[in-house]
Formats: C-alpha cells, sequence, structure tokens
C-alpha cells in the first residue's frame, strides 16, 4: 500500500504538535456568542427597515441609509460585520483544512479565503463610515 | 484536490450466495470479503444459516460460518465478552463487537463489514497499525518523577481515582475512531477519539506529573483540534463510554491554562 519505510510512529509524530489551536477554538466560540444578539439585531432592522413602504429601489437606499446613521445603529452594523467576518475566515478554515489534502490547492484556498474575508468586510465598514459621516 | 470519487477497491460486488434449505428458522448473513492476492474487487457473500443452531451473539454466527460452511471466512476474535476489542467491526451500519451484539438486535438480513475507512487486510480484518502508532504517540503510561518508598504504591484519593471511571473501560477497539467522518479524511493527522479518550485518561490522572507537556503535544490544529463533535463516537462506543466529551475536557484543559 505505502511506497515509504518510513515507521506509522515517525509519520504520526509528523512535524510534530503546532501548538496552536486553542486561540482558534476560542475565537469560533467568542464570534459565534456574539453573534446570537447581533443576528437578532440584524432580522429586526432589515423588517423595521422594510416596513415602511418603498416605491423604488432610491426610497429603500435612502430609508437603510437613514436606519444605519442613527449611532446606535451603525455600532451594532460594525460589530455584525466584525464578528461575521471572522466567524466566518475561521469556519471555512477548517472546511478546507478537512477536505483539501493537496498542498498547493491548500495554501492558495486558504490565501485567497483570508484575503476575501478581509477585502469584503472592509469594504463593508468602509461603507458603513460613509454613511455616518455624510 | 478534493477526492469526489470512492477509491476502486470501494466498489463491492455481488459475492458467491451459500444457501440451505430453507426450514423457517434460517437467517441471512451479508458478509464482506476482500482477498489482496486474487487482484479482484471486494464482494458481498451471503449465508444462509438454521439459527435454531447458532448462539445468540453475531461472532457466534461468524464461528459457525467459518467452522462449518466457509474455513476462508476471515476475522479477528479472542475473548467473546467484550474486553480484547478484537472483533470490533460494522454490524448492520454501526461500528460494534461482534461478540456482545445480540442477533435479535439486527432487523432482517445481518450485514457485517469491516471497520469502515480503514485498509482491509482481508475480509474483517482492518489494519490498526496506524491507531496503535497513534497510541503510543501520546505515552499511554504513567510518567512521573517525584520518588515514592520502596514499599509504597503511588498513592491517589478515592475522589481522584473516581475521576478515571468511563476512561479506564476502553478496550481500545477503535470502534470509536473508525466511526468518525473526521478521522475518515485526516486519519494521518488528526489522532481519533479512542488516543484522545486515553491522552484524557493520562491527563485526568491526578499521580501523572507530566499534564502541561501532554497538553502542549496535543494543541495542534489537527492532532486535537480535527473533532468538530459530530458525536458518532459516543454513539457508537460498545462500552458506553463518551469520548466526545474527553475530548471537550481537554479542550477545557486548554483554555483554563490561558486565563
Amino acid at each position: 500500500m505505502s511506497q515509504s519505510m518510513r515507521t506509522e510512529l515517525s509519520r504520526v509524530r509528523g512535524l510534530g504538535s503546532a501548538h496552536h489551536g486553542i486561540q482558534h477554538w476560542w475565537m469560533q466560540r467568542l464570534t459565534a456568542i456574539a453573534l446570537l444578539p447581533l443576528t437578532v439585531w440584524f432580522i429586526y432592522s432589515v423588517l423595521n427597515i422594510t416596513a415602511e413602504s418603498a416605491d423604488s429601489a432610491i426610497v429603500l437606499q435612502q430609508q437603510a441609509q437613514a436606519y444605519i446613521a442613527n449611532p446606535f445603529n451603525a455600532l451594532m452594523a460594525v460589530l455584525l460585520v466584525i464578528c461575521a467576518f471572522q466567524h466566518l475566515q475561521l469556519g471555512l478554515q477548517v472546511v478546507i483544512e478537512d477536505y483539501v489534502h493537496n498542498a498547493t490547492s491548500k495554501f492558495s484556498s486558504l490565501i485567497a479565503l483570508k484575503f476575501s474575508c478581509f477585502i469584503i468586510a472592509t469594504a463593508c465598514l468602509l461603507s458603513i463610515v460613509m454613511i455616518v459621516v455624510r | 484536490m478534493v477526492e469526489l470519487r470512492l477509491p476502486k477497491n470501494s466498489c463491492v460486488g455481488q459475492g458467491k450466495a451459500w444457501s440451505i434449505p430453507s426450514n423457517g428458522k434460517t437467517r441471512t448473513f451479508k458478509i464482506y470479503r476482500y482477498n489482496p492476492d486474487d487482484g479482484s474487487k471486494p464482494k458481498l457473500d451471503s449465508y444462509e444459516i438454521d439459527m435454531s443452531e447458532c448462539g445468540p451473539m453475531v461472532l457466534d454466527a461468524l464461528i459457525k460460518i467459518k467452522n462449518e460452511i466457509d474455513p476462508t471466512l476471515t476475522f479477528r476474535r479472542s475473548c467473546r465478552e467484550g474486553i480484547c476489542g478484537s472483533c470490533a467491526m460494522n454490524i448492520d451500519g454501526t461500528n460494534t463487537l461482534a461478540c456482545t451484539k445480540f442477533l435479535s438486535e439486527v432487523q432482517g438480513d445481518v450485514k457485517i463489514y469491516p471497520l469502515p475507512h480503514m485498509r482491509v487486510i482481508k475480509d474483517l480484518v482492518p489494519d490498526l497499525n496506524r491507531a496503535y502508532a497513534q497510541l503510543s504517540s501520546i505515552e499511554p503510561w504513567l510518567k512521573s518523577e517525584s520518588p515514592t518508598r520502596p514499599d509504597q504504591e503511588r498513592l491517589q484519593s478515592p475522589q481522584d481515582r473516581r475521576k478515571l471511571d468511563g476512561l479506564y473501560e476502553c478496550i481500545l477497539c477503535f470502534a470509536c475512531t473508525t466511526s468518525c467522518p473526521s478521522y475518515w479524511w485526516n486519519s494521518e493527522r488528526y489522532l481519533g477519539p479512542a488516543v484522545l479518550l486515553q491522552a484524557y485518561r493520562w491527563l485526568e490522572d491526578s499521580r501523572d506529573e507530566h499534564q502541561g507537556e501532554r497538553l502542549d503535544n496535543l494543541e495542534d490544529p489537527f492532532r486535537l483540534f480535527r473533532c468538530h463533535t459530530i458525536m458518532n463516537c459516543s454513539q457508537t462506543c460498545p462500552k458506553g463510554l463518551n469520548p466526545a466529551k474527553a475530548i471537550a475536557e481537554i479542550k477545557k484543559m486548554m483554555i483554563q491554562r490561558q486565563f
């Protein structure tokens, strides 16, 4: 089956323990707890914004901007973006590590994941800041 | 990339059928057969046996088949009382011990496969060498420098001894480890529930003096943190133990030493 003449114990010990992993696990739990109230707020906000009838997409956009311009809502939106994207990239990292075993595909998808989450999260935060300071 | 198709040896074909005249008490056993020497794919052989002449356990039926119908059927067994862990296999879709599984618990035909996702040596015998190496990698023995008097054992309070209940009973049959999808995908690096339960058994032993070093060796995204609390391990354990809880306790210990 295996071509290598290495012993099983040598293979199991491999490159040794990475001495990390608990921070990843802890952050995933912390962001999950934080997302509970933040998600409730988000659903409430969407219902709130769409409750008033809007004739066009422009009106709807104005309603949403007015809603986010409120300091409390802006704070919640910022927290939601930070927690959601942190949680997303931690979770998808685990999925990639689980299923992608080819080194090239693994590292390229991990890099793509981290970059895209960071870019989209920053774009979201920038949008909120622009709405608030407008 | 991601493997989407099963390896060639995972496609099981139709095998031989050994039938007997029905007397109303016959039962069919569908058993996985694979012989690496004959170069053919695995097959599912079916055996009919007279239940009025068979013991109550799945292992009784396997031994009857081997003795009376087909001596080439290969499986491991030893103690026939659930303490050696040799006869772990997949019966009726669940990993368990053939010797403690009642035939009356199985509805319809009895389907028997080797432990899932392991290299098969022959028929129901899986290659457990890696799992054993993983067990030795966690150094499952008492490590302690403090000298004891030559005429005295290492003392442990009854309360501390009770912490090992639910851990020491593990017979290392690897039914849990081979039921874990995370182990299926990453068995080269993830230690698996059986070995992690053993690791916790030594972490929790009040006489051991190497807790920190043991935790250091486990703290790894793959060795420990491939556990995604799927819980198959605790559901399938034929000894009724809870490896998932042991793994959660190891994670809690790691949190504990951070704050």
